[in-house]
């Protein structure tokens, strides 16, 4: 039925006003989303963190911890036997930490895990957890807590962590014989860092391949139909094994990186996998009781003992502080062992211990700074362990979105979230305007072909104003004639202006391009390794390397396939919004589960997505556009953002072994990328192949075609 | 009015200075009380170890009436979580009100009516209406008269006007002033005193339009009540400020003490509570300065233990009929649809 309101009027001077503004409108929203986000630093647009859970009552114990003498015991035995006997070898004291557990009285097992590498000629490495558990005495074994320390080597070029083992142990020592605990403490020493962690979280939670799921255990009736797809199963890669002893489910984990008792602070991390942060709740938590046990502690750039007098200092090291968060999460890699534990939905943080010369850098005023000792460590251990002990459900009351700008100030995903909004509304906007340009010229072009329509309606028009039923009667009549020139249009439209077959084929390609670039770095690996003989890294490098050329080279003939005659600018116009509309979802859905990236991508991306456009001729600005398009090139990026970085790092170098450095470096975290998603489920360089990829091939092959 | 009333006072007294050879008086209190027998409904709603401090004061309360001489069977505790054995306790079985630990709020022998999940508004309002299923023991019922002295004492998390209970549901401070007033019309009390530590606790008795009930609240609308202070022992706060006031008041209060209610209603003053007490009087049609206070929290009887024998001049004779002559009617069975009621029209 037709509408008896003219749906066009009113929104013609909407319309109007939008092909006037949208381009400054673009540019405002750009200029507002980098001018808001930068604002979030300042006192006045972010929070104090505050307690949400009622359960923790923080702090409200005396502290009773007495395991300082036990604790550097256990430090110079640990010492000792490792300079004994693991002087040149990498293993792990294992007989060591079981019979030390043991005499604890804890309930001590082992777990092995094997690591087949997914990459490269296919190496094997193997490795050991040790973990004990001590039971809660008056309570079933339903829920747990974790205390973890990754153990490094002697000859480890990262600090050690044997002042976190004895610390732990010594917590354990005191720990064992209270009658309060209502949950599990696990003490676990992992190896090979968040591999060993990560091993041990998936057998703890039974994804072992081998394990007997439902299926396996019908025997023959079941075949497992998953053959084809072996080499990107990632279960093949790390078999974590199996766990002889369990608890309940983990409520929250406690990582220690401590090298030495007398460090000068405690830096709090907390970006974990894929960006994913712990509850705003356990952050507080260990701030606070760091705090009250007379402990330093930071984060990133914010030093609980500098206080700002000035307004302008605290917003800019607030600003430092996000950044400095945003960059630990953009490569969605966890900064320590308690990043794993998130996609587990257990709450999880890291306390790393530093001094004054930690490679991290010196903070200000860090040799006035009093070292702390064993007792304040695990004092505060302590406390932590306790106020943990008093939850009753999982951490859920507070933010599990959020930025620091501060040890003690947050901004909220309600906040940072139009930030992106507006980065992302500008892209939306400029596909709205295109969207209205294409109706626009149709309706010009319609106007001229059928005056007689138009006529047509008028009389429909008076007729219904006449009588009803007799109104209605023709207005169905009218409605049957429109549909069938509708339909008459419709075709010609198809024959003349728009393809959707060749648009769907050519954006279905793009992505069919990305996700074959996902799954190449196995097939580079092989052939590298195999006729080359080259390491995986480098094979995967040039590997993508002449894809991408490839790339840039036939995609604009892509646009050609499927088709008679060239692309018209109807068609390009809605390859053009199209790439808009994938572009904003894209930034949105990232921004959703890690803002850094979200915004990291949408503020390199928003402007090449804006600037592209249908162009008749190739003017000097076109091949500037192409340029800048070339440059945003993922692989492009990355490689370009080491090479500085390396600049940065190290300032003295000649510009060519830098240039070189940064190369290795891009190398380096591209393996490392790959191997990460197999291993860890890390997905940004399945975002990057798969969306982010495909979204530059449209723009690229926008930008090299030209319409007649 | 009062002519029977005295005409029947004095004929007792003149009646027992007549039977006995020693005379001794009833003591006045006893004399002139209008009640019979006194009941104590005392709810924690609130569950959870950190609420631990919710169970101490509901415990002081029953300790302290239990004390002056309510027996179990006339108290109905209400519970919503058992902080004694919480595994998070470090002193198993026990319950401080406060961080000195001097009383154990817990004691030998606690006698729970209501526990965890039983612990509820339906309950709740079932219990003082008396409208309980058939099947309800007598530990679980509030079997109060129109003699009755009943103290209610609610504490837990509330609002402007509402109670929560446990972690579900809640009462308004409509549904209780209800719920007393079905308790009045069904003659199920004689005077009630009613206390609340919340939050915002006077907002429960704004409502309440029943007679006889003098009401007392730890805070008004817009406050919040206080705990008093945290054990670091036990790593909890320990109890609540307006209800470890009442205790320490009511730990020197004894069987036989004078005190009256409105030192009661005087105990916690505003630097102590650091919330202002609230009180409703209008209801209530006794001057609080002459109600000792032994009427709501005790339960003194006129005993008197005599040595020497007493003669009962005469005998009541027991009827000894013997029900011989009864015999069992004779029942049938009556058609299952009255077909004899309907007139046959054929």
């Amino acid at each position: 039925m037709g509408l008896l309101s003219d749906p066009e009027y009113g929104s013609m001077r909407f319309i109007k006003v939008l092909k006037r503004i949208h381009s400054p409108l673009c540019f405002l929203f750009y200029i507002g989303a980098i001018v808001w986000f930068f604002l979030l630093g300042h006192r006045e647009f972010n929070n104090d963190t505050y307690f949400s859970e009622n359960a923790l009552l923080p702090g409200l114990v005396t502290n009773e911890f007495n395991g300082e003498q036990a604790a550097k015991q256990f430090h110079n035995e640990l010492l000792q036997e490792l300079e004994d006997k693991y002087e040149d070898t990498d293993e792990m004291p294992v007989p060591w930490l079981v019979a030390k557990m043991s005499q604890i009285h804890l309930e001590v097992y082992t777990h092995n895990f094997t690591l087949n590498y997914p990459l490269g000629q296919g190496q094997v490495f193997k490795g050991t957890n040790v973990y004990g558990i001590l039971r809660a005495p008056r309570t079933s074994s339903l829920e747990a807590l974790v205390l973890t320390v990754p153990y490094r080597p002697l000859s480890s070029h990262q600090k050690g962590t044997t002042a976190g083992i004895a610390l732990m142990l010594a917590f354990a020592q005191f720990a064992r014989p209270k009658k309060y605990w209502a949950k599990d403490i696990i003490f676990l020493v992992t190896e090979h860092e968040q591999l060993g962690m990560q091993a041990w979280l998936e057998a703890y939670h039974g994804l072992q391949s081998d394990s007997g799921t439902f299926y396996t255990n019908l025997g023959s009736f079941w075949k497992s139909k998953k053959k084809g797809w072996e080499w990107t199963d990632h279960s093949r890669c790390l078999d974590p094994g199996t766990l002889k002893g369990r608890s309940g489910s983990i409520q929250a984990a406690i990582n220690l990186e401590f090298h030495t008792p007398k460090i000068k602070y405690i830096e709090v991390k907390v970006e974990g996998l894929n960006g994913q942060l712990p509850n705003l709740d356990l952050v507080n938590l260990v701030h606070k009781l760091c705090v009250k046990s007379g402990i330093h502690h930071s984060y990133k750039n914010s030093y609980a003992w500098v206080r700002n007098r000035n307004s302008m200092d605290g917003w800019v090291d607030g600003v430092w502080t996000m950044l400095g968060m945003m960059s630990a999460q953009i490569a969605g890699v966890p900064n320590g062992n308690h990043g794993l534990f998130h996609r587990f939905g257990i709450e999880a943080v890291t306390l790393e211990g530093r001094d004054a010369d930690d490679p991290a850098g010196a903070p200000p005023r860090v040799h006035q700074l009093t070292a702390t000792n064993f007792y304040r460590l695990g004092t505060a251990l302590e406390s932590i362990f306790r106020s943990l002990n008093n939850l009753l459900e999982r951490f859920h009351q507070s933010y599990f979105f959020y930025l620091l700008a501060a040890t003690d100030r947050f901004i909220s995903i309600g906040q940072y979230m139009p930030s992106l909004c507006l980065l992302c509304g500008a892209m939306l906007i400029r596909a709205l305007s295109l969207w209205v340009t294409i109706q626009k010229e149709e309706d010009k072009k319609e106007d001229k072909k059928d005056n007689d329509g138009v006529e047509e309606e008028k009389v429909n028009e008076e007729s219904e104003v006449i009588e009803n039923r007799e109104g209605l009667r023709k207005r169905v009549k009218g409605d049957l004639k429109d549909k069938k020139r509708v339909k008459e249009d419709g075709d010609m439209k198809e024959t003349e202006s728009i393809s959707v077959v060749s648009i769907g084929a050519n954006y279905f390609l793009a992505h069919l391009i990305g996700s074959g670039v996902m799954n190449s770095p196995f097939v580079f690996s092989h052939i590298g390794a195999k006729y080359l003989d080259r390491p995986s890294e480098v094979s995967v490098y040039y590997g993508l390397f002449c894809v991408s050329a490839l790339i840039v080279v036939i995609s604009p003939f892509l646009l050609k396939l499927f088709r008679q005659r060239p692309a018209n600018r109807e068609e390009l116009t809605i390859i053009n919004i199209l790439l808009l509309i994938e572009m904003s979802t894209l930034g949105l859905c990232v921004g959703m589960h890690n803002i850094s990236l979200g915004l990291c991508v949408c503020a390199l991306y928003t402007p090449l997505a804006l600037l592209v456009g249908v162009r008749e001729k190739r003017s000097l600005s076109v091949y500037l556009k192409q340029g800048i398009c070339l440059l945003l090139h993922p692989l492009v990026i990355l490689t370009v953002c080491m090479m500085v970085y390396s600049r940065i790092l190290f300032p003295e170098e000649s510009l060519p072994s830098a240039l070189g450095r940064g190369r290795d470096a891009a190398m380096q975290a591209i393996m490392f990328s790959i191997v990460d998603s197999l291993i860890y489920g890390n997905w940004l360089f399945n975002v990057a192949t798969t969306v982010l990829l495909p979204v530059w091939i449209i723009s690229w092959q926008l930008l090299c075609v030209t319409v007649a | 009015m009062m002519f029977p009333k005295d005409i029947l006072q004095w004929t007792l007294s003149f009646m027992s200075i007549l039977i006995y050879s020693e005379a001794i008086d009833i003591p006045e209190n006893f004399q002139k009380s209008n009640h019979t027998n006194n009941w104590a409904v005392l709810v924690d709603t609130s569950r959870f170890w950190f609420n631990y401090r919710h169970v101490a004061n509901v415990l002081s309360i029953y300790r302290s009436v239990k004390r002056l001489g309510i027996p179990d069977s006339q108290i109905i505790l209400m519970i919503s979580d058992d902080m004694a054995c919480n595994p998070r306790n470090p002193r198993p079985a026990t319950i401080f009100n406060n961080a000195h630990e001097q009383i154990n709020v817990y004691g030998d022998d606690v006698e729970v009516d209501y526990r965890g999940y039983e612990v509820s508004v339906e309950n709740f309002v079932r219990l003082l209406t008396g409208r309980v299923p058939p099947d309800t023991p007598r530990s679980k019922r509030l079997l109060t008269d129109e003699g009755s002295n009943v103290l209610i004492y609610l504490t837990g998390h509330g609002g402007d006007g509402f109670l929560k209970f446990q972690d579900s549901e809640e009462i308004t401070s409509q549904e209780l002033a209800d719920a007393l007033e079905q308790m009045w019309q069904k003659r199920r009390y004689n005077e009630i005193f009613f206390i609340i530590d919340t939050c915002q606790a006077s907002s429960m008795y704004e409502k309440f339009y029943s007679p006889n009930i003098l009401a007392t609240a730890s805070s008004l609308v817009g406050e919040d009540s206080l705990s008093h202070h945290v054990d670091s022992a036990i790593g909890v706060y320990i109890i609540d400020r307006y209800t470890y006031y009442v205790l320490e008041f009511l730990e020197n209060v004894h069987p036989n003490s004078k005190k009256t209610m409105s030192e009661f209603l005087a105990v916690c003053p505003k630097h102590a509570c650091i919330s202002t007490v609230g009180v409703r009087r209008d209801l209530f049609k006794r001057d609080p300065n002459k109600v000792p206070i032994t009427d709501f929290f005790g339960s003194v009887r006129p005993v008197i233990i005599t040595t020497d024998s007493i003669d009962i001049i005469d005998i009541p004779k027991r009827k000894n009929y013997v029900n011989t002559t009864q015999t069992p009617e004779k029942r049938g069975y009556l058609p299952q649809f009255p077909v004899h009621l309907i007139q046959n029209t054929v």
